[in-house]
């Protein structure tokens, strides 16, 4: 008997997923080259680009526009990847990055930073404490976790960790006696790409870098997850190293990122959403489609906060979040039959 | 062919099995019977490994401490009680599941892959719901749905925690008659079974636990006496081998037909 080969179902939408979400990031990134305060021809920005630019439109494009251009799709990167993989991992859609209190205690080593007036030494002192800190945080964050696989104790030993950090931060605005200093905490904490350079960008990318390569060396792992981990674990899956690699890369790779951006809010959590109905919704589907979904939603948020006319400049976490919401509220509505 | 000798587990300083000993044999379906909290499920998950335990476990002569784990998911597949899915994938998704012991990290499902996947659903009649969302079967479908994932496996041993708990008398008729011709095909099957009549019609061996021992081992003539269901169950039960069929307290169970 003949057996009728099972149709490719997965392969050929995949494909145009991943070229339409790389159109998209090149789009973004393009776009994020072409808008900014300062309003440049685009001929100025090609020529700048073959290096062949007037001074004004070079050092734009070069020295604040492209080293914020690439954070932003590394940050983003990151967040939506790091989202989608501990959503499969805890198999919990509410699941995001934040959720390991990694974030939180990158922010608090930014916060002490800024508290203590480091950063007024070497700007590169901030995303170092930060990254620190989520180093840290993590290793108080195995220590709890103990020996145990189950996603429960992840998340309520991540909540501890989360909380901790928070009310350190909450702390430090408490107990700051100058107003500056405080503002400045307040404004970092909101997250933002403006004015970054190179040296944030060497500071985050290689903690981005190991941080993507630790969560997709497990994609087959979350998918075992997706019949429990008796299941998973008989699938010849081994839950503790599957475990520690994804904590080990979360944390460096968000604890990196929030380190040169600030919190962010809602990526993580939002963009695997989006993607998910457009793949065959199993966990390792959604991983690199969500990293560049990431990449393309911060892309554009950072836009936004440069081309909307306010005052200030809006933060990056606001418009996150404020984009969000609906977003995802519109999501959940259309998606309503799926959790029940 | 599976033995285990003085093989124990504690949960919590509480014995679940303590210091039993027997044998799966191969190529036969075997059934692990017993009253409610007998350990059942955790010999079959201290059998895979996934419980910390005393004791020898030997799979085909060779230690289970010396396997890897993927080379033990090659070994034995295992069919976990419960049908919780956490994500809405489809049917034939799902099944694929059970080739990832033979992926290689970065390596996708080959055409040898979509062949084991194939047979799977055909062995247990869920090729026309493989396109379906698996978490929107019934409860009779995703049984049958689920042991096609552990089939896909093509392991020579499988490991089944309740594969008839929940599904009407049709299904649990469907499911016991496809384990026991796997078995007659060469598969070493061990299941956990409820049904006392199931497990004399259908399985060539069992064994009775009874508080994490094991009260009774071997053919069901050895194993299904009156004295051993009474110790097991406090049932006053007449068993006639010959005819298969099991009274309890006077009545005759219905055995449900094909």
């Amino acid at each position: 008997m003949t057996h009728p080969s099972l149709p490719q179902r997965s392969s050929p939408p995949r494909t145009i997923l991943l070229l339409l979400l790389g159109l998209l990031a090149i789009g973004a990134a393009g776009a994020s080259l072409l808008f900014g305060p300062v309003s440049l021809a685009p001929a100025r920005i090609m020529a700048a680009l073959m290096g062949q630019g007037d001074p004004i439109a070079t050092i734009i494009l070069w020295d604040l526009r492209l080293p914020r251009t690439l954070l932003g799709l590394m940050v983003g990167g990151i967040l939506g990847l790091a989202g989608a993989a501990l959503q499969g991992y805890l198999r919990n859609p509410l699941a995001e990055p934040s959720v390991l209190g990694t974030s939180n205690a990158a922010a608090l080593g930014a916060v002490a930073a800024l508290y203590f007036g480091l950063s007024e030494i070497h700007p590169a002192i901030l995303p170092l404490l930060a990254i620190t800190t989520a180093l840290l945080s993590l290793i108080l964050l195995v220590f709890l976790d103990g020996k145990s696989n189950s996603a429960l104790s992840l998340i309520l030993g991540g909540i501890a960790v989360g909380t901790l950090a928070g009310a350190a931060i909450s702390l430090s605005l408490n107990l700051s006696d100058n107003p500056f200093a405080a503002m400045e905490i307040m404004t970092w904490l909101m997250g933002s790409l403006e004015n970054r350079s190179y040296d944030h960008i060497f500071i985050a990318a290689p903690c981005v870098l190991i941080g993507m390569v630790l969560i997709l060396w497990d994609r087959k792992a979350l998918d075992a997850l997706t019949l429990g981990e008796d299941g998973a674990a008989s699938l010849g899956i081994n839950l503790a190293r599957t475990r520690l690699r994804l904590l080990i890369g979360t944390a460096i790779g968000v604890g990196g990122a929030v380190a040169v951006s600030g919190t962010i809010a809602f990526v993580g959590l939002i963009v695997p959403h989006l993607i998910r109905p457009f793949t065959d919704q199993s966990p390792s589907a959604i991983l690199v489609p969500s990293a560049i979904g990431g990449a393309v939603l911060l892309t554009l948020a950072d836009i936004s906060v440069r081309i909307i006319p306010t005052s200030n400049e809006l933060k990056l976490g606001v418009v996150t979040a404020f984009l969000g919401v609906p977003i995802f509220l519109a999501h959940l509505i259309r998606q309503r039959g799926m959790w029940q | 062919m599976i033995r285990f000798s003085n093989l124990s587990v504690q949960q919590s300083r509480t014995p679940i099995l303590a210091g039993v000993s027997g044998h799966i044999p191969r190529a036969q379906l075997t059934g692990i019977i017993g009253p409610n909290g007998a350990g059942k499920s955790t010999l079959a998950r201290a059998l895979l490994g996934l419980l910390p335990s005393s004791g020898d476990i030997a799979i085909n002569n060779q230690p289970l401490g010396t396997f890897t784990r993927p080379a033990l998911a090659k070994t034995i597949a295992y069919l976990p009680q419960g049908q919780m899915l956490h994500w809405p994938l489809s049917v034939e998704r799902l099944i694929s599941l059970g080739r990832l012991p033979h992926l290689g990290p970065l390596s996708r499902i080959q055409p040898s892959d979509q062949q084991a996947i194939i047979w799977a659903m055909e062995q247990t009649g869920t090729l026309p719901l493989r396109s379906r969302c698996a978490t929107a079967l019934s409860g009779g479908e995703r049984a049958r749905v689920l042991l096609a994932r552990a089939l896909a496996c093509q392991s020579p041993m499988l490991i089944a925690d309740e594969p008839l708990a929940s599904l009407d008398p049709g299904y649990q008729l469907d499911v016991i008659a496809l384990l026991k011709s796997q078995s007659e095909q060469g598969m070493t099957i061990a299941c956990v079974l409820h049904d006392l009549g199931m497990a004399l019609r259908y399985c060539d061996h069992l064994i009775l636990l009874v508080d994490g021992k094991i009260l009774s081992h071997g053919s069901s003539e050895q194993v299904l006496t009156s004295a051993n269901l009474a110790a097991a169950f406090g049932i006053d039960a007449d068993i006639d081998h010959h005819a298969k069929t099991l009274s309890i307290n006077g009545r005759t169970l219905s055995e449900p037909t094909q």
